[in-house]
């Protein structure tokens, strides 16, 4: 059962369609993954079902109820969080409040309120932020300010969790220690969709993969099965006797 | 019907150059993405310049209009650009917001300066062809001048059409809109075309300007024409800024309507009628804003905004705030009665800047009508919250609190229709709700029975607002010195709430909205709840502060609450550091005393210095126009002068006896004006002089750590960034060689 389920999503740039009827499933305790060549409708997909982004056509539920029309705030109140491609940090704000700010804002909405301090310790020691928690969010490497934005989301306690391009910027070390992460954070109940270039991290953690090209959905599946997929491989390589 | 006819005529001439302006300013907007508040200005400026070289030096008309319409206003756009505006790239809205009103203001004064505003015979501007050449449709005459307006409006309309679609510069224009980045790798050049749509629209502004003054038939007045092309915002509201043929069509209704107000409201029973006309467009704009569609929330698209603020602790800012009224307690002590007014009536402007403050500096949105919300304040103080009559009256608490309600409460009604658009909208509708009040609010000077209460009642008494002095249970602010320490304590109070506030998780929230709305709203912040709050907060404290004012002022007529201060204050405390309580007190500071002081400084320098009478004036002058230009410098130091103060005093700390020997000197000079040895002004230019020698001379005695810095390790920059932002230095070499692991300074 699907917690997180978005159909028949239609977006149109123009006369351009970045998303043409894509659905996708994201199930509570598993990590989904979503990949594709850059300009495959990721982000976009994304966008729409946290709610940035109206689409044209299609719909978005999630945990029940139908949110295809709701603002970005309610989806969240409803258990969504995701992080940015574009780091969208609170410059302004140390590592540590950017974390804290995300309690701050929950306590406000959610009836199961808790210290954002206290909380926010928890999460960064769980995230293995520790040294950077005083910094400036402008002063840290990319990789880091990406775990900065899953801790900020993190935060909200949320139920379903979208992770735009998580591991870019990280060293391969940090990467296997965040692969290490999600799959606890999957384990407790979390529903996670990835969306990842780093293909290691992606076959290593994803119990399924949708693969996107051109805004349309063309290989679904576990990682052994994508992997082998010739439309994925014709997608990402170009077609075997074209890659010479 | 022939009157009918005439209303439409007119009021389609008015569109049509609405139109004009407008569409100059949808052109700039749309290729720079900066909304050109100088717009007016830039009208209001080409109409005296045409008016000097054509009615006053005599120029032929054809000569005139190339040097005005050709040459100069199209120079005069493409330079604003490449001076001012190309600098805003990558600063936060308000920078680019502040940055264009700081140009008006500039062109205001500038227009003041070299056109006397009471000229000893009224200016003439002459209708195009003359009055007297007319033609007759269907039995109404209209003049050659409005049907040449109607048909440069139509010509103008399709040839920009036509710019846009069918010839290269156009589309590339359009492209630049859509992504400047991409249009660059397709080799076209946005800055160039950003430029030449500058040029555009400052043509198009003088155009408008050129045509409409001679149709208003008023002598002309440089705020009553920048403010009329600001009419063009609303026409260009109705295209959100974007589409010009809707743009043109919003300039055409709004034409109408205010043709037919004039002539079909019945002016001697609703002696509002003017005013109201006068106010349309601005209502118009309102009205629009309700029914755009909500913007898409965006992220920030600049990973680091130029403007960094720190954060002071509480703690450090109420030691702040108790240093201020101690200096202030001093400084009363010694300064004459006149001083202590002006420093009484700036401590309450800085109040107001504080609501700025809160609004600007922690939320990130703009309110550009402080003092409309300052005039409702004092309205209410007036009204319900003084006590005893005569010499005895006192304002009371009560007064004021109810002040701070209903501004919340007005407040939110301005706020509601544009705050889940961004923050520019917001601040088009505070400019529209100014203007409004302004042309009135603070109008409604006549008694006016009121219908079903059975009671005369009348907004704006006589046109002058009395607000007395407060008093406050035992404490009786009457005297000038007592006042002046009791807007002092409440600046204080409200100046470390506010930090307090900023360190509380609703700073943190609002923080969280100001740096990206998007990511706050995927936390499940709800934008416009936020927002609406801060928004009724920041207009209480407005309103709070304009009572005092005018309890300062004792009355005040409506110039006091006109939208140019609003704008003033506003750009005075960017300057100062929007982020900053203290940059509250620089722009309240500068805002009632400092610039006043300058020139009355020259004023008199001049007097005693008769050689030289000249180049005084000419400073003193020039003083008018320096606040504008501190504004435009926001541009290049959006932060503001608070905190390169602050980074400039920090080589005191490396530098006791310096700052020994500089509060010794101003001790010392304390003294002697206490004793009055020295008069207040000596005392303020002893004290400059320190206050300025003190940090150059730390600094010459002790060499900057920062050259220190990159030798005892990187610092806080990451190993490839080194020598990024600074030059690349021989110890950089060896410090990267140290790091990694390589002889140092082995080849």
């Amino acid at each position: 059962m699907a917690l997180l389920e978005a159909r028949d999503v239609t977006v149109r740039f123009g006369g351009k369609a970045a998303l043409d009827q894509t659905s996708i499933d994201v199930a509570p305790g598993r990590i989904t993954g979503l990949i594709g060549p850059n300009g495959a409708g990721k982000t976009t997909l994304f966008n729409v079902v946290c709610g940035l982004l109206t689409p044209q056509g299609g719909r978005v539920v999630l945990d029940g109820t139908d949110v295809t029309r709701a603002p970005p705030h309610r989806r969240a109140r409803l258990g969504l969080a995701r992080t940015f491609q574009r780091l969208e940090l609170f410059t302004s704000l140390t590592v540590r409040d950017n974390i804290r700010v995300g309690g701050d804002i929950r306590n406000r909405w959610s009836t199961r309120r808790a210290d954002s301090t206290d909380e926010a310790e928890r999460i960064i020691e769980l995230t293995g932020l520790g040294s950077f928690a005083d910094r400036e969010v402008s002063e840290i490497p990319t990789g880091r300010a990406r775990v900065v934005e899953l801790a900020r989301a993190l935060m909200t306690r949320p139920s379903v969790l979208l992770l735009d391009e998580p591991a870019a910027g990280q060293t391969e070390r940090e990467t296997e220690e965040f692969g290490a992460l999600l799959r606890r954070l999957a384990a407790d109940g979390l529903a996670v969709c990835l969306v990842e270039h780093d293909m290691t991290l992606v076959m290593d953690v994803c119990e399924t993969i949708n693969v996107l090209d051109y805004g349309r959905t063309i290989a679904a599946g576990p990682p052994t099965q994508v992997r082998n997929d010739p439309a994925v491989m014709d997608a990402y390589l170009g077609t075997p006797e074209g890659v010479g | 019907m022939e009157n009918f006819l005439q209303y439409t005529i007119l009021g389609l001439v008015t569109g049509g150059v609405f139109g004009i302006a407008a569409a100059g300013l949808v052109v700039t907007y749309t290729t720079s993405g900066i909304f050109n508040f100088a717009h007016g200005a830039i009208a209001m400026l080409a109409a005296f310049a045409y008016w000097q070289v054509r009615f006053d030096w005599g120029w032929p008309a054809p000569l005139a209009l190339l040097a005005v319409l050709g040459i100069a206003a199209p120079v005069l756009g493409a330079l604003l650009y490449g001076v001012v505006m190309r600098g805003l790239r990558g600063t936060s809205e308000v920078t680019r917001i502040v940055v264009p009103v700081s140009v008006m203001l500039g062109f205001l004064a500038l227009a003041t300066w070299i056109w006397d505003p009471t000229p000893p015979t009224p200016r003439l501007f002459l209708l195009f062809f003359g009055a007297d050449k007319t033609v007759s449709i269907a039995g109404v005459n209209i003049t050659w001048h409005e049907l040449l307006a109607l048909v440069l409006a139509a010509v103008i309309a399709l040839a920009l059409r036509f710019f846009f679609f069918r010839t290269r510069n156009g589309v590339a224009m359009r492209a630049v809109v859509d992504d400047p980045d991409l249009l660059e790798l397709n080799a076209g050049r946005p800055e160039r075309l950003a430029m030449l749509s500058w040029a555009l629209g400052a043509f198009l502004a003088a155009l408008a300007g050129i045509l409409i003054t001679p149709i208003q038939g008023t002598a002309m007045s440089a705020t009553a024409l920048t403010l009329l092309v600001i009419d063009a915002f609303a026409a260009a509201m109705f295209g959100r800024l974007r589409s010009l043929p809707r743009t043109f069509l919003g300039a055409l209704v709004l034409g109408l309507a205010g043709s037919y107000v004039i002539g079909y409201f019945p002016a001697d029973r609703w002696t509002w009628t003017g005013n109201f006309r006068v106010s349309l467009p601005m209502i118009a704009l309102f009205v629009v804003l309700l029914f755009l569609p909500q913007d898409r929330l965006r992220g920030t698209t600049i990973l680091r905004t130029r403007e960094r603020f720190r954060l002071p602790s509480v703690r450090s800012a109420a030691v702040a705030g108790l240093a201020l009224v101690g200096v202030m307690f001093l400084l009363r002590e010694i300064l004459a009665p006149t001083a202590v007014n002006s420093l009484a009536f700036s401590m309450t402007a800085a109040i107001i800047a504080l609501s700025l403050v809160l609004l600007t500096g922690y939320a990130g949105e703009i309110n550009l009508a402080v003092l409309s919300f300052g005039a409702i304040g004092a309205i209410i103080v007036h009204h319900y919250g003084v006590s005893g009559s005569g010499g005895g009256a006192r304002t009371t608490l009560w007064g004021y609190m109810l002040a701070a309600v209903v501004c919340a409460v007005v407040g939110a009604l301005v706020a509601l229709p544009s705050l889940r658009l961004r923050g520019l909208y917001l601040a088009l509708s505070t400019l529209a709700f100014g203007v409004f009040v302004s042309n009135m609010v603070l109008r409604e000077i006549t008694v006016r029975k009121l219908p079903l209460l059975h009671t005369e009642f009348s907004i704006f008494p006589s046109g002058n607002l009395t607000v007395p002095r407060p008093k406050i249970g035992p404490l009786d602010l009457a005297a000038m010195p007592t006042f002046l320490m009791a807007v002092t304590v409440l600046f204080s109070v409200i100046g470390v709430g506010l930090v307090a506030l900023r360190h509380s998780s609703y700073g943190r929230r609002l923080t969280a909205l100001k740096d990206s709305p998007a990511a706050s709203a995927t936390l499940g912040q709800s934008p416009v709840a936020l927002k609406l709050s801060v928004f009724m907060l920041s207009a209480a404290i407005a309103g709070v502060g304009g009572a005092l004012m005018t309890s300062q002022l004792g009355s005040a007529n409506l110039d006091r609450y006109d939208i140019f201060l609003s704008l003033s204050l506003l750009m005075l405390t960017v300057v100062g550091g929007i982020g900053y309580v203290s940059g509250a007190l620089f722009g309240g500071i500068l805002f009632g005393v400092a610039f006043v002081a300058l020139q009355n400084t020259f004023d008199k320098l001049g007097a005693d210095f008769p050689d030289a009478e000249g180049f005084f004036e000419f400073l003193a002058r020039f003083t008018t126009v320096l606040p504008a230009l501190m504004g435009v410098s926001i541009g290049r130091n959006p932060t503001g002068a608070v905190e390169q103060i602050v980074v400039e005093f920090g080589a005191l700390r490396r530098a006791k006896p310096v700052v020994v020997a500089g509060c010794a000197a101003v001790a010392v000079a304390y003294l002697l004006a206490r004793n009055d040895g020295i008069s207040n002004w000596w005392f303020v230019v002893i004290v400059g002089v320190v206050i300025v020698a003190m940090p150059l001379t730390a600094k010459r005695l002790a060499p900057p750590a920062a050259a220190a810095a990159p030798a005892d390790g990187q610092g806080d920059v990451p190993l490839e960034l080194v020598g990024v932002a600074r030059p690349f230095e021989p110890a950089d070499r060896d410090m990267l060689d140290r790091e990694l692991g390589l002889p140092v300074g082995g080849r």
